[in-house]
């Protein structure tokens, strides 16, 4: 009887586990039916390479749809369209192995001609996100690979090229000669996990649909929506959405709700754009004594309550492979401020304010409240960087502005100083040549500095140079001059966090370096995928 | 427009609530930066604290003194919105008299212009020019200004033209009265409880206006408003902040609305015998 009751017990067990198990895995390979992600903003564009906004979401919109030959996740980069690939030092050439059997979402074939003809149509039609200027052309060998030559060592080819361009179908881009006149369905076409249905740009809200072919495997969620809504707490509170980027302060109260809470390295840093082509700004010295006059803990403490970390001066994070840990730094010292000006034939009037020539110095700063994923947040920066500007004896009128005008205004050269930012500081170190070179594109926050020849120089070697211990020397070397030109300043880089509901069963990350160029959004694809 | 204003005026409830109100705001307006414990632009406190016995409405996101901010806010406010009120009434009061008293090819293109203005949405032209060319608030007060008057003109245009037929004016200008001298003597100071009403309401738009702006970031920044409070403070919804820091300048902006509403009411039923109820008149 003992017996029979142990079997049974051991029965029952064993059938519980099996259930469980069974489930378990029917949950794991499920398709659910729809996955929600909330954005404060809303629009980010059209979802192709060439209607897409261009900052890290309107990208990040876009990667859905198109895959590019290789990609990236939590570790590192992983095999996309291609699934192998090698440098061949003496071609001077990337050579990619394509996977076979992948399909449009139109159910034509993908094959090697495609990314010979996306070679072909970046460089006659440029996109800002891929420069495609130490591209020498493409090559397909076979239907499976693909030969793509460089004119010459371009280090940040995987990074800027391979990991980057959105793969086009030929049959559908060959026809069209402005593609950014294009609206129809077909230029909306890729090889990602999910096809773009629609995007109402009034409601900011995007659709897409799992492409169930996907060379990789069936996507998790049936349909993939992206929602405007401001309100990150109360979205995921009660389920409108079920991953957002969320404020450091929402973090616990969203735990116990039972989120998950994702916590992202510093890649996006706030920074103040200075307009360097104008007097007073043009003197290097003049650069030196705002920095001085900044405190960059003091606008982290009073303006994001602590949740933030003071930038370093040479642009690239402290989190960086290539960060060089003897960037020069300018600690807060008023009184140095002061005496650089000074030194540069100012004087204090009777109000403690400083004059030149009877005119008094005054900066005008264009304040806008963007912070990592485009999102908007209560910002202070401005007034917290006038009080410090002006405790030195520098007037100061601070002009609130909405993001988009602020970037015009700064693309324009139409401003004195503008507080602004950009992610991208945790990939490729050509990042650097993004944010300083005078001819880079595709960025609003490049400094576009030209002045120091020297710096220029280093920036065209070190996208050269193949040797990693070499290339390392040459940024360290960047950054400290860049630290010391000063041509924009960053300020801080913010906690950067974002929220999940795990009941749907999908493992959201940030991925290592950044989605793309480095965009510090929680929003892989792969996290769909795999 | 014979009314015995001290006689009626101080037994309408409306009115007896409204003159409450706007005395306790005169003084916080006259007062307050001496009432104001800190300076409404030192950040030096710990953000989001909620209120003590030394900050009495808590701490704001910036670290500043939400007590002092609010006192500072209602000052800028009431300033915007008196500018307003009073440039819109003196330009309609002016408006309206020539327009009334003239009458032809005059009245018509001022009343035309009036027309046009009328037709055009004000919060959007402000809107815009605080966008485009980012005036002073003093000076966008005083473009709202000129694009409230057309209500107050038409008004004063109408009881213009009935006073013109009026006996003793029409004696006036028999006995050689000129233009200037009846309009002045005659037919401004008869008008007089419509000025008040005029005042009151555009005075009350205008606050509303300046916190609308304010509220959409269109000021300086570090200019004290009770829209930019509310813009911050809403900014913040998911903390327990609302009672504090929220709720203190709705109530106030809502209070200064509805302090000029009570004497805009209560001063049109005193004043337009339609109105005039059966209580007063048998007080």
């Amino acid at each position: 009887m003992k017996n029979l009751k142990k079997i049974l017990v051991c029965k029952f067990a064993l059938l519980m586990m099996l259930t469980l198990l069974g489930t378990a895995s029917f949950t794991a390979h499920a398709q659910v039916d729809e996955i929600r992600i909330a954005d404060s903003k809303g629009d980010w564009g059209y979802p192709n390479a060439y209607r897409h906004y261009p900052r890290g979401p309107g990208y990040v919109r876009m990667s859905w749809v198109y895959d590019t030959l290789i990609w990236k996740d939590e570790k590192g980069y992983i095999p996309a369209l291609a699934k192998s690939w090698t440098y061949d030092p003496k071609l001077l050439s990337f050579i990619f192995e394509l996977n076979q059997g992948i399909k449009w979402h139109d159910g034509k074939a993908f094959s090697s001609s495609d990314v010979v003809f996306t070679v072909e149509y970046f460089k006659k039609h440029p996109y800002g996100w891929v420069p495609m200027g130490d591209v020498s052309g493409a090559k397909a060998v076979g239907p499976n690979k693909v030969i793509i030559k460089l004119n010459r060592p371009y280090a940040p080819f995987l990074a800027y090229v391979g990991g980057v361009m959105p793969i086009l179908p030929k049959h559908i881009w060959q026809n069209i000669n402005d593609p950014k006149k294009c609206n129809d369905s077909k230029c909306f076409i890729g090889t990602g996990p999910y096809k773009f249905i629609d995007f109402n740009k009034a409601k900011g809200t995007y659709l897409y649909e799992a492409f169930n072919n996907y060379y990789q495997g069936k996507p998790k969620a049936k349909r993939l929506i992206y929602i405007k809504a401001g309100k990150p707490l109360m979205t995921l509170s009660t389920g409108k959405a079920d991953l957002a980027n969320i404020k450091p302060d929402m973090a616990n109260a969203l735990k116990k709700k039972g989120m998950i809470i994702l916590k992202n390295a510093r890649g996006w840093n706030k920074k103040l754009m200075i307009n360097h082509r104008i007097a007073p700004f043009s003197s290097k010295r003049f650069r030196q004594a705002l920095a001085c006059a900044i405190n960059q803990q003091e606008i982290i403490d009073k303006a994001h309550r602590g949740f933030g970390y003071p930038a370093s001066f040479g642009l690239l994070s402290p989190d960086h492979e290539f960060y060089n840990p003897d960037t020069p730094t300018y600690i807060p010292n008023p009184a140095k401020a002061m005496e650089i000006l000074e030194s540069l034939g100012y004087k204090k009037d009777a109000k403690g304010f400083y004059i030149k020539d009877s005119q008094p110095l005054k900066v005008q700063i264009l304040s806008s409240n963007i912070t990592v994923a485009g999102d908007s947040v209560a910002d202070r920066d401005g007034e917290v960087i006038k009080q410090q500007f002006e405790a030195v004896g520098i007037r100061v009128d601070l002009v609130n502005l909405e993001q988009a005008t602020t970037d015009a205004k700064v693309k324009k050269w139409d401003f004195n100083l503008a507080i602004s930012g950009h992610g991208g500081l945790l990939g490729d170190a050509r990042i650097l040549n993004r944010m300083i070179n005078p001819k880079a594109t595709g960025s609003v926050n490049s400094a576009r500095f030209g002045a120091n020849k020297k710096l220029l120089k280093l920036l065209k070697e070190q996208v050269s140079e193949m040797d990693v211990e070499k290339r390392r020397a040459i940024v360290y070397k960047i950054q400290e001059i860049y630290a010391d030109e000063v041509p924009a300043i960053s300020l801080y880089y913010p906690a950067s966090m974002a929220a999940y509901n795990p009941k749907k069963g999908i493992k959201w990350y940030y991925t290592h370096g950044g989605i793309g160029l480095g965009i510090p959004i929680s929003q892989n694809k792969m996290s769909l995928i795999k | 427009m014979n009314v015995d204003l001290n006689r009626n005026i101080f037994q309408d409830t409306w009115f007896l609530t409204g003159f409450l109100l706007a005395a306790v705001f005169t003084i916080t307006i006259l007062v307050g930066p001496m009432l104001a414990p800190f300076d409404p632009w030192d950040m030096s406190f710990t953000p989001i604290s909620p209120p003590c016995a030394k900050h009495l409405l808590g701490i704001n996101d910036g670290g500043q003194d939400i007590f002092s901010e609010l006192l500072f806010a209602i000052r800028n406010t009431v300033f915007f919105g008196l500018t307003s009120g009073l440039v819109a009434l003196g330009v309609g009061v002016i408006i309206g008299l020539v327009a009334g008293w003239f009458g032809g090819l005059i009245d018509m293109i001022l009343m035309r212009l009036a027309d046009v203005l009328l037709a055009i949405p004000a919060i959007m032209i402000l809107i815009l020019t605080a966008a485009l060319f980012r005036p002073s608030p003093f000076m966008l007060s005083l473009i709202l200004a000129g694009l409230m008057w057309p209500t107050i003109s038409k008004t004063i245009r109408a009881q213009t033209l009935a006073k013109r037929e009026c006996l003793h004016v029409k004696a006036a200008a028999r006995i050689g009265g000129g233009n200037w001298y009846i309009i002045r003597r005659h037919l401004m100071p008869e008008m007089f409880p419509l000025y008040l009403i005029g005042f009151a309401s555009k005075t009350r738009m205008a606050m509303f206006m300046e916190a609308s702006l304010a509220f959409l970031g269109l000021f300086d920044p570090t200019r004290k408003s009770l829209g930019l409070m509310i813009a911050y403070a809403v900014k913040y919804y998911y903390m327990d902040i609302w009672w504090n820091w929220l709720f203190p300048p709705i109530l106030c902006l809502s209070l200064l609305i509805m302090t000029l509403t009570f004497l805009a009411i209560s001063l049109e039923k005193i004043l337009d015998p339609r109105l005039k109820s059966v209580e007063l008149l048998s007080g």
